[in-house]
């Protein structure tokens, strides 16, 4: 059975600077995997690739979700086939609500889907249940997307979006900074909610801790734009303890 | 009393000598008129052979009383209800006179050397449903010279929706007269084929705790300039000006906003948000004036535009003339492109490319069209422009 992402020697160069080099990893339906490595190692830029941005060229290798590349994909395509990107900095848009953003946002991927649009009424059921999970209270489904919303209201938004599109394939980038501890158990919470023996998750995250709630798989260590150690979740213990001094140099750059 | 037909006359002869102002007046530094305006009109005779249809170019609300104004002239106003009445300008000479002091004003002389209709409505209560008057040209060949003076008793209140389309030549004139604690909410819809000319200047004198909201969409139209002058002439007037712009292909639109807090105690807030695609040119004259004895005053004044083409251009001019000590002032401008980021954020969450775009258009212009919340039939209101403006942007896109 083939992967549910498999990413194959991934090169990507942002304006003219090789950042990942040789990357790949496969997550297979069902897992949960985690990468840590350093700042600037090229985590976010994998993330940014995967959801197709501009200015992040491919120059080697490639990326295929459920067996399809994502090469030649737009973003929304790559949303309709089931990828989600919670973003390590959310964006603020003024002057189009939160609430108008997701009915936009979840009616566009259910067409695409082929699947019926939701009216507005049981839309507004939909998303307030799911808000409730998240402790976000209806004020932020009124207020303009993301604008004021605070560090860790930005990031439980950003589940939020990821409850309402039920995407088979979702990255996390650090969704743990700016949460407070009760923070980190609600989003926990809303993405283990999500867990389940068809989809996959690929949490970027610098800290064990949220690794506590949302149990990985598998641990990797991204350094110098590749994957320089794979292994069980004891391996995040251990870089809590001793850092990525043992990893860092094992890259040729 | 100096008669109508002298004042006319009069203006009749500064038009001939100085004609449309040219770009070595300042205040018509970007829109030079007498580069593109004929220096004479013929004033047709209204034939119409049928009924013409303009439903769907004015601001839609059942429920308003209707005006309508073809070719300039007057031909439906429905029935008024208690504390609206309207009277013709020409027998209250004394009310031009008073209004057109500075007669060397080019919008001033053309008009009323031109005029066609001139009207006079006053409102002398709370009037509950808004009143629309619609402004139509038939024809290329017509012009429209129109005057309207509202006054607004002590009290009163009014929703008033304006909207302008078709082609040709339209200059409306009006002046509006807020006594004490009275309310003027209007509405200015521009929406006009791409070869008409549209001069607006719309003037108005706010007495003590007179507060006038004016909203001005522009979503096409040739050559336009929508200026407002607005004089505070006793404490607690507030006026809030607030418009949105969208204009493409060869488009020329000029705002043009003056406050004059002549008064301590007022209040005013101008706020400007332009999109311009194609080679669209896109002009926004704001000044503010505080008087010597105007303390206290608060005004406000902000540009944003938004341009969609490379070939576009925006041209703003804000000015403050402070001769007040104890005041709080602000202006601001800005010209940016879509975010970029903003875009991908919004299609990595499978909104496509155009829709995201079409969203975040709206968003830039969304602060305008919510000052209509307040409005007589607003939330209808705010529901026809949001679907114009989605017309604008997918004709753009
Ligand atoms: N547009 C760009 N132009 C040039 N270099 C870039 C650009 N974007 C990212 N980089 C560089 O790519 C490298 C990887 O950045 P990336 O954001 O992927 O790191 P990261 O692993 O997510 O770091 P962090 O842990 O701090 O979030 C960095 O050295 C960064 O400066
Ligand atoms: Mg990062």
């Amino acid at each position: 059975m083939s992967a549910l992402l498999e990413i194959k020697n991934l090169h990507v160069s942002v304006a003219d600077t090789q950042i990942l080099k040789g990357l790949s990893l496969s997550v297979s339906a069902g897992e949960v995997h985690a990468i840590m490595g350093p700042n600037g190692s090229g985590k976010s830029t994998l993330s940014y690739v995967l959801a197709g941005r501009d200015g992040y060229e491919i120059t080697e290798g490639d990326i295929l979700l459920n067996g399809v590349s994502l090469k030649d994909m737009n973003p929304e395509d790559r949303a309709i086939a089931g990828l989600f990107l919670a973003f390590q900095y959310p964006l603020e848009i003024p002057g189009v609500t939160n609430m108008t953003f997701l009915k936009t946002s979840v009616n566009a991927v259910r067409r695409g889907r082929g699947e019926e649009e939701l009216d507005a009424a049981s839309f507004l059921r939909f998303v307030r249940e799911k808000a409730k999970a998240l402790r976000l209270d209806d004020d932020m489904l009124k207020r303009p997307l993301n604008v004021g919303f605070s560090g860790g209201e930005k990031k439980r938004n950003e589940i939020l979006q990821m409850s309402v599109l039920e995407p088979m394939m979702a990255i996390l980038d650090e969704t743990d900074s700016g949460l407070d501890i009760d923070a980190l158990k609600t989003v926990a919470e809303g993405v283990n909610a999500l867990r389940d023996a068809q989809r996959g998750m690929l949490v970027i995250t610098h800290y064990q801790r949220l690794l506590d709630y949302i149990k990985p798989d598998i641990v990797h260590i991204l350094a110098g734009g590749q994957i320089v150690k794979t292994g069980s979740p004891e391996l995040a213990l251990e870089l809590e303890k001793s850092g990525y001094a043992d990893y860092v140099g094992e890259v040729v750059a | 009393m100096t008669s109508f037909n002298h004042m006319q006359q009069e203006a009749k002869e500064i038009f001939a000598a100085h004609g449309w102002p040219n770009k070595r007046n300042e205040d018509w530094h970007y829109t030079d008129l007498s580069a593109r305006l004929p220096s004479s009109f013929q004033n047709q005779s209204l034939e119409l052979s049928e009924d013409v249809h303009i439903d769907n170019l004015t601001c839609d609300v059942e429920e308003a009383l209707q005006l309508n104004f073809i070719n300039g002239l007057l031909t439906e106003a429905g029935e008024l209800p208690d504390g609206l009445e309207i009277s013709a300008l020409i027998d209250n000479p004394d009310l031009v006179q008073q209004s057109d002091e500075d007669i060397t004003d080019p919008l001033l002389y053309a008009n009323l050397a031109h005029l066609e209709t001139g009207i006079v409505i006053d409102v002398s209560q709370v009037i509950e449903e808004p009143m629309e008057i619609h402004f139509h040209n038939t024809s290329a060949e017509e012009a429209s010279f129109v005057r309207i003076i509202f006054r607004l008793a002590e009290g009163a209140s009014l929703t008033l929706l304006e909207s302008h389309s078709g082609w040709g030549h339209t200059q409306l004139v009006s002046d509006v007269y807020q006594h004490e604690d009275s309310m003027l909410r209007h509405l200015k819809l521009h929406q006009a084929e791409d070869s008409q000319v549209s001069l607006l200047l719309n003037r108005v004198s706010l007495d003590a705790r007179a507060q006038y909201h004016n909203v001005a969409i522009s979503l096409s139209g040739g050559l336009g300039r929508l200026e407002t002058r607005v004089t505070f002439n006793a404490p607690g007037g507030h006026a809030g000006l607030a418009t949105a712009l969208l204009s493409g292909g060869k488009q020329h639109i000029d705002i043009t906003t003056r406050l004059n807090h002549l008064s301590a105690d007022t209040t005013s807030d101008t706020v400007a948000r332009t999109i311009l695609d194609d080679e669209a040119c896109g002009i926004f004259q704001g000044k503010v004036i505080v008087h010597e004895d105007a303390q206290r005053v608060e005004a406000t004044q902000k540009s944003d535009a938004l341009m969609l083409s490379a070939d576009a251009m925006m041209n703003v001019k804000p000015e403050l003339e402070i001769y007040a000590d104890d005041v709080a002032c602000a202006h601001g401008s800005a010209i940016g492109e879509i975010d970029h980021e903003a875009l991908f954020f919004l299609r990595s969450r499978g909104i496509g490319e155009e829709a995201a775009r079409i969203m975040l258009v709206e968003g830039f212009v969304s602060e305008i069209l919510g000052r209509l919340d307040d409005f007589a039939a607003g939330a209808v209101l705010q529901e026809n422009l949001l679907k114009r403006v989605a017309t604008f942007l997918k004709k753009s896109a």
